[in-house]
């Protein structure tokens, strides 16, 4: 099944989306020296199983910064992230001269909070249009192939569709692919 | 934050010490966000005791807290979100402290903060948890920087490596690194584009393979007996070999280094193709030159800066007479002498100026053996690369015998070669530098021109060698009678000159009378005869109102020919009141007269008899031809006023041309040959030597038809002397005719006799001077019968001149002199046009 774009409807989703990177890019910049810019890319409904085909082929390795939702709707909100643009991520916002494999505990635990500063701008956003709240745990860390990390998050939902935002991050004049997923799609209509 | 607090926390909340036992920090704000609990962390940390914060809200316990706290608050009290602020970006956010100096010195703890909202009391509240990773992110950051230098070194060393490789792939020398075993393990692109090898084709290989024998044993046997490793150290040069056979000249350096403790070779090698080639082209530039220098006929020597000499030639060597030992190292002017009018050697003058010098001429090098050497030197800087002088090189050479010639060819231009006096260029330039010292200084000096008297007598009786042998005896003559002040001269001919330097008149006529009575005491032998010559000398003075040179010399020259027209053997002072001066100034005007006169027919033929005086022998009638010139106004002008300048100035010829014309004409239109009378026609000297004359006479008596016996031409015995061959040649041919020839003022000449045998003459006419006077004088009267009894034995009939009076005429009829001529005799006429006959008495 193809991704489905999305339709007129879901125009306004992506025109809050936009509000909401911004203000979360906006958020990020002040927490480091330099300007950091957020955008999507696009946005559309896929597979799981069409999901990599989608995501940045070079990479194998991913990090998942993921929330679990609860209230209007559940599911899980994960930002995911290629291992390579994590690293380059975390350590452009700390300015880190490193050039480690390995982000440090601290560096996911940097990373996690720009996950969530971008997932909870976004709920932020949506919980105005859905006219509901829609509530997040803390941002939970996982790394892994995508298979294998989506594996955790959509068996458990029995979820076979992914709302999949393409995100721009640029820091530093460097632009880094990443996405944004969401398990649940309560305001799309049947595919 | 890992874990999560249940959040139903309602019974939890009256139970601080739950939170109290918590090693993090716990803020549970309410819906309102004030602060419900304060956990004794909290406290430990803040410094804020519980019951100051209970009920107020956290933005108030935390003034100035960020916007992300305060987002991640709202979030979480309004909006259910929960959100995490990490250390790493929000580092020491919260002033939280671990001591009281920590406190003091605001030395905050690095924490991280999780706010998640908590469903309590059916309000949304939220809770705040708050961990201390101060030593964490201490030790993080400390790994960090460990392996930020641990990175840094590997990068350096990579870019050590990589500038390594650079290196040894960018030498120009070739870099082959050997293993132990002497086999190639580093072959760099240098070395491969020198010897042609890839590095695929010759690692593992010996070194032996890049060299030909019998290095590449060499080289084996080297490595081979190193086995223990040791330290080799090899520099050589030695012939490499590429990989397509091609040889070359290299220098190879080989070392050996120890990489991780394992023994490796590093062999360097140099191609030096192009060095080699530099080297032979300058040893063969370097052999050319020495070559060069050491072949040249010129002296080079070369000196420093002080001028100590530091190279010298084997012409140097050869022209100083010193060996190379005994110069180099020595100062220049102290071991060569050099003498000139310079005031430095020019190598020290150039050294000082940095320009080249070049010698004056006629400086004069000194040699070991005390020689002389006319030297031309040039001395040329030596610069450095910078243009400094460092030195000077001078080259010399050997111009004696140039310079001798040169001095002798300047003599020679300056003398005479004969009599090796000054000449007459050279002498006139000495005079004009006496006149001017003369005007300028006030000094007196005398100009003496000598003329020889018989110096033709000789030179053309006994030949040229004579007159040379003569000039050259009477030059010596001269000599020995001035002094070394004085400038003896031979202007040429027979013409001698002398500059008696600062010299008074007496004095100066003292040595020309000196000079006058030497030559006539002096007897010249030359074919077993013997000639008196005798000098006329005019004599000059220069004073300051002397002129120039040229009214000089007309002045010494006047003088001369004075002295020779008052009857040479004399000397004469010029004077600028002396009429035979101004007569001998007036004889150049009368040149233009006589061209003139002969342009427009203005002479007139005149005639006097010559009378036999036996006439019962039927002597013919003689009738002299003589020449009046008629002026410019009419008037009749004598000979005596335009001879003397005609015959100086070479026109003789040219009115004997026109009398023997105008006379053959006059006799073929006026004559009647009848009688025998013979028409006598004076012929100067020069017109002897005119071989056009000679012709003219034939062709003139052929056209008239006159017969050549009526012609009788009158010459006197001194210029049939001086003319001696041209006379006879004259005589000779017209004789032959028929002519005849009258030799004219015999007796006057000092040697007369020894002429007559030589001169086909018909009469001897006798000096009118011997005549004149006979009747009273003895000595005359004896003269003349001398003459008239050789004239008798030679078959010569004798003529008398100057006969005045019937005394002289009784005279030489007692004599027995055969013709009378004179004013006792006759007069001279005109010749008649009107076809009268002439008057013979």
């Amino acid at each position: 099944m193809k991704p489905a774009e999305l339709t007129d409807q879901s125009q306004e989703l992506n025109q809050i989306t936009d509000i909401a990177l911004l203000e979360a890019a906006g958020m990020i910049s002040t927490l480091c020296p330099q300007e950091v810019q957020v955008s999507a890319v696009s946005a559309q409904v896929t597979t799981i199983k069409q999901l990599p085909s989608l995501l940045d082929k070079s990479s194998l390795d991913w990090v998942a910064i993921s929330q679990r939702l609860n209230g209007f709707v559940e599911g899980h909100a994960i930002y995911f992230i290629s291992d390579e643009n994590s690293r380059s991520l975390v350590r452009g916002i700390l300015e880190e001269a490193t050039r480690l494999r390995e982000l440090s505990e601290m560096e996911e635990e940097a990373l996690s909070e720009v996950g969530n500063i971008i997932i909870n701008s976004c709920l932020s956003s949506y919980s105005q249009i859905l006219k509901g709240v829609i509530g997040t745990q803390l941002p939970l860390l996982s790394r892994g192939h995508t298979d294998q990390l989506l594996a955790v998050f959509c068996d458990e939902e029995k979820a076979s569709e992914l709302f999949v935002i393409e995100l721009n991050v640029c820091i530093k004049r460097q632009n880094l692919e990443c996405y944004l997923l969401w398990t649940r799609l309560p305001w799309l209509g049947p595919v | 934050m890992k874990e999560n607090i249940p959040q139903k926390l309602e019974r939890l909340v009256t139970d601080a010490s739950v939170f109290d036992a918590m090693n993090a920090g716990l803020v549970v704000l309410n819906h309102k966000g004030e602060v419900a609990v304060w956990n004794k962390w909290m406290v430990e940390y803040s410094f804020i005791e519980r019951e100051a914060v209970l009920g107020h809200r956290f933005a108030d316990v935390f003034q100035g807290l960020n916007k992300r706290i305060q987002q991640a608050i709202q979030f979480a009290l309004s909006k259910n979100l929960s959100s995490i602020l990490s250390a790493r970006l929000h580092s020491a956010e919260l002033p939280l402290y671990r001591s009281k100096q920590d406190f003091r010195l605001n030395k905050r703890i690095h924490h991280s903060i999780s706010v998640t909202p908590v469903e309590l009391k059916d309000n949304d509240w939220c809770m705040i948890q708050i961990r201390d990773l101060t030593e964490g992110d201490l030790h993080e950051q400390s790994l960090k920087k460990t392996t930020l230098e641990l990175e840094s070194m590997a990068s350096r060393a990579r870019e050590q490596e990589s500038q390594l490789q650079t290196i040894l792939n960018n030498t120009l020398d070739a870099i082959v690194i050997l293993n132990r075993l002497g086999r190639i393990s580093g072959f760099y692109l240098s070395a491969q584009q020198m010897f042609g090898y890839s590095e695929y084709e010759i690692l593992g290989k010996p070194l032996s393979v890049l060299f030909p024998a019998p290095f590449n044993r060499r080289f084996d046997l080297l490595i081979s007996q190193n086995k223990n490793g040791k330290p080799l150290k090899f520099i050589e040069q030695v012939k490499s070999l590429k990989s397509g056979g091609e040889l070359f000249y290299s220098d190879v350096a080989i070392n050996t280094i120890f990489e991780d403790e394992e023994l490796q070779y590093i062999v360097t090698i140099k191609d030096i193709t192009e060095r080699q080639l530099a080297q032979e082209a300058l040893y063969r530039e370097k052999e050319q030159a020495q070559v060069t220098l050491s072949s040249i006929a010129d002296g080079v020597i070369t000196t420093d800066i002080i001028g100590q000499i530091n190279f010298l030639n084997p012409a140097a060597m050869k022209l100083t007479g010193y060996s190379h030992e005994e110069l180099i190292n020595q100062r220049l002017d102290r071991v060569i002498t050099i003498q000139s009018e310079r005031k430095n050697l020019p190598v020290f003058e150039c050294i000082s100026t940095g320009q080249q010098v070049d010698s004056i001429s006629g400086d004069v090098l000194i040699d070991k053996n005390g020689n002389r050497l006319v030297i031309h030197q040039v001395a040329s800087p030596i610069h450095n690369q910078v243009g400094d002088t460092v030195g000077a090189v001078m080259i010399f050479r050997d111009v004696s015998k140039s310079h001798r010639l040169a001095s002798r060819l300047s003599w020679q231009a300056s003398h005479d070669e004969l009599t090796q006096l000054v000449n007459r260029r050279e002498f006139e330039r000495e005079l004009d530098q006496v006149i001017d010292k003369a005007r300028n200084e006030g000094s007196e000096h005398c100009l003496c021109f000598m003329d020889l008297d018989k110096f033709k007598v000789v030179n053309d009786t006994c030949g040229h060698v004579a007159g040379d042998e003569l000039l050259r005896q009477l030059a010596d003559i001269f000599r020995t009678q001035i002094r070394g002040a004085d400038t003896l001269a031979r202007l040429g001919g027979d013409e001698f000159a002398v500059i008696l330097n600062k010299c008074a008149l007496g004095p100066a006529v003292n040595v020309a009378e000196e000079i006058r009575a030497a030559v006539e005491d002096f007897r010249f032998g030359w074919g077993g005869q013997s000639f008196q010559i005798g000098v006329s000398i005019g004599l000059v003075m220069i004073d300051a109102t002397s002129t120039d040179l040229e009214d000089v010399f007309k002045a010494a020259d006047s003088a001369c020919y004075a002295a020779k027209e008052a009857g040479r053997n004399r000397v004469h002072i010029y004077s600028q009141d002396d009429k035979e001066i101004s007569q001998r100034r007036g004889e150049a005007q009368w040149v233009v007269r006589i061209q003139n006169a002969l342009e427009n027919n203005r002479f007139q033929l005149h005639y006097q008899p010559i009378v036999p005086l036996n006439r019962a022998e039927n002597d013919s009638v003689h009738y002299e031809i003589l020449i009046r010139m008629i002026g410019e106004q009419g008037e009749t002008v004598p000979p005596g006023a335009f001879i003397p300048s005609a015959e100086r100035y070479q026109l003789m010829a040219k009115i004997d041309t026109w009398v023997i014309e105008h006379l053959f004409a006059w006799m073929d239109q006026h004559w009647d040959f009848s009688g025998q009378d013979v028409f006598a026609i004076n012929l100067s000297g020069q017109s002897l030597a005119d071989d056009n004359l000679l012709y003219r006479v034939k062709q003139l008596l052929d056209h008239h038809q006159i017969p050549p016996d009526r012609i009788c031409f009158e010459i006197t015995e001194t210029s049939a002397i001086s003319n001696l061959s041209q006379a006879q040649l004259f005589i000779d041919e017209l004789k032959q005719i028929g002519c005849r020839f009258a030799l004219d003022d015999f007796g006057s000449g000092l040697s007369s006799f020894a002429y007559l045998k030589s001169l086909a003459v018909d009469y001897l006419k006798i000096d009118g001077a011997f005549v004149k006077d006979m009747a009273v004088d003895p000595i005359d009267r004896a003269m003349v019968e001398s003459i008239h009894n050789i004239g008798s034995v030679l078959r010569l009939k004798t003529i008398a001149e100057f006969v005045e009076d019937d005394e002289i005429l009784k005279a030489l009829n007692e004599v027995g002199v055969d013709y009378a001529q004179g004013y006792g005799v006759a007069r001279p006429k005109a010749l008649p046009t009107d076809g009268s006959a002439l008057f013979s008495c």
